[in-house]
């Protein structure tokens, strides 16, 4: 045979459980050029793959056959996967392009390639930040099930590493996702842009672990996902002026020098250490810091109420009296005493409740929870 | 007839068929090729030639289905197969 021309063909492959759903490709076109018996076969085809939606172009060399083991058919070539609509997606969006090479077997087969997404968005903010991967996978043709060798990504201008499986395990009726995502020195703004509506409202570099479970559950993905990490801003700053004013101002009173403008546009450090399950996400630990002043929180808050509970502690360097100035600070120096604590100027226990738009904020003073007026982010001191 | 004795060129033979079914003997309830429509054209010529020849063959709707590894065979993941070489 010297050509054959293929169309409207299905390749299935039956899993080893006759109760599960084989795995299907659909190919429009196929054209196939034999060598020679016994030789493999010059082919390209065209599929359109269903989910995400898109179409792809492969050419490559298809054989020799196995006819004991047809999943063990040698497979080698190209693809360039187009237009692929992401937005059928929960929480996604964008148009993905791709393209690759692979090899192995029907069954069987290690892919590497780039994909970019141009457009890449999450519902919950709408911000476009572009995406580009260069992956290796390896694709098991039986089920479906992707493996992922260090999947290296740019997110803006911010790079990340991830890896891990998506798997359908064999009493499972879903997928398993397991990802542990790196990222070393990413842009916050970056970040901010693709999670929140608007524009940034912080710039800084961030240091970000995790990993990413979502099992096999029937429930939706935000009802399921089980996140944990560590996260840490350096040289954070607000680039809303009133904003970071309120933080300069915050450090100014926590170094005592409450009339020093000199102490301007102070870089904001935060970090912490997070568990989110269940909805629930859980801060093992959760610290905000600028000059002559620290935070630190440990709590919950809670996605399916939108409840915040955190305790923790508020270090100035400044002592009560150091914070004002003229009279008022003369007669606040017969309390520094009582606030002076840990080798802190001042030492209080603070309280975060409320939700997330009104937060509510605290002290806890000889037992008892005292509302303190904050115009924040930060807490506020006020003179 | 002259055209086979004498092994001359030109008698082109147009095949049609449909529904066929290929299965291996030992998985015979599960078919491993079906194609709706199959066409080809041959030169009589060259089947009774040593090398037979086909020069274009058309398939439309095409279904391979490929069986689970036999028992005792390896799972494909993970690969431990022959080296992938791109």
């Amino acid at each position: 045979m010297q050509d054959v021309e293929i169309r409207n063909a299905t390749l299935v492959i039956l899993p080893r459980d006759p109760t599960r759903q084989p795995f299907q490709y659909e190919i429009a076109r196929l054209h196939l050029t034999p060598i020679g018996a016994g030789q493999p076969m010059n082919y390209d085809a065209d599929l359109n793959i269903p989910k995400p939606p898109g179409h792809v172009l492969s050419k490559g060399r298809f054989g020799p056959w196995n006819a004991d083991e047809p999943g063990d058919t040698p497979l080698n070539g190209t693809y360039h996967f187009e237009n692929a609509d992401l937005g059928v997606f929960n929480g996604i969006a964008g148009i993905l392009h791709s393209t690759g090479r692979f090899a192995g077997t029907l069954a069987s087969l290690e892919a590497k390639g780039q994909a970019d997404v141009p457009d890449f968005r999450l519902n919950i903010s709408g911000n476009r930040v572009p995406l580009h991967t260069e992956f290796e996978a390896l694709i098991d043709g039986t089920n479906g099930n992707v493996e992922l060798h260090p999947v290296h990504a740019r997110l803006g201008t911010t790079d990340f590493t991830t890896d891990g499986a998506i798997v359908k395990h064999d009493l499972d009726p879903r997928r398993t996702i397991s990802l542990k995502v790196q990222m070393p020195d990413g842009n916050l703004p970056d970040l901010l842009r693709l999670g929140m509506k608007g524009s940034p409202f912080m710039s800084g570099r961030v240091n970000f672990q995790a990993r990413i479970d979502i099992p096999p559950l029937a429930s939706k993905v935000k009802q399921k996902i089980i996140l944990d990490g560590t996260f840490n801003v350096r040289d954070g700053r607000f680039l809303h002026s009133t904003i970071q004013s309120q933080i300069d101002n915050l450090s100014r009173h926590a170094q005592g020098q409450p009339q020093n403008q000199e102490i301007d546009s102070v870089a904001s450090g935060l970090r912490g250490s997070f568990h989110l399950e269940n909805q629930l996400m859980t801060f093992r630990s959760l610290a905000f810091g600028v000059p002559g002043a620290a935070v630190a929180l440990a709590g919950t808050y809670n996605l399916r109420d939108d409840q915040l509970d955190f305790h923790g502690t508020l270090r100035l360097v400044a002592k009560v009296s150091q914070m004002v100035t003229g009279w008022k600070s003369m007669a606040l120096k017969l309390i520094d005493p009582l606030f002076e604590k840990e080798g802190a100027g001042t030492f209080l226990r603070i309280v975060v409740q409320g939700d997330a738009q009104h937060p509510r904020f605290g002290v806890e003073f000889l037992g008892k929870t005292k509302s303190l007026t904050v115009t924040a982010p930060a807490p506020g001191i006020k003179h | 007839m002259g055209l086979v004795f004498r092994k001359q060129r030109g008698a082109i033979v147009s095949v049609d068929a449909e529904k066929i079914v290929l299965s291996q003997p030992q998985r015979a309830n599960t078919p491993l090729f079906t194609i709706n429509q199959l066409s080809f054209s041959v030169d009589l010529a060259s089947i009774l030639g040593t090398k037979k020849k086909v020069e274009a063959v058309w398939i439309d709707g095409l279904q391979i289905t490929l069986p689970p590894k036999r028992e005792g065979q390896p799972a494909a993941l993970p690969a431990a197969g022959p080296e992938r070489n791109f």
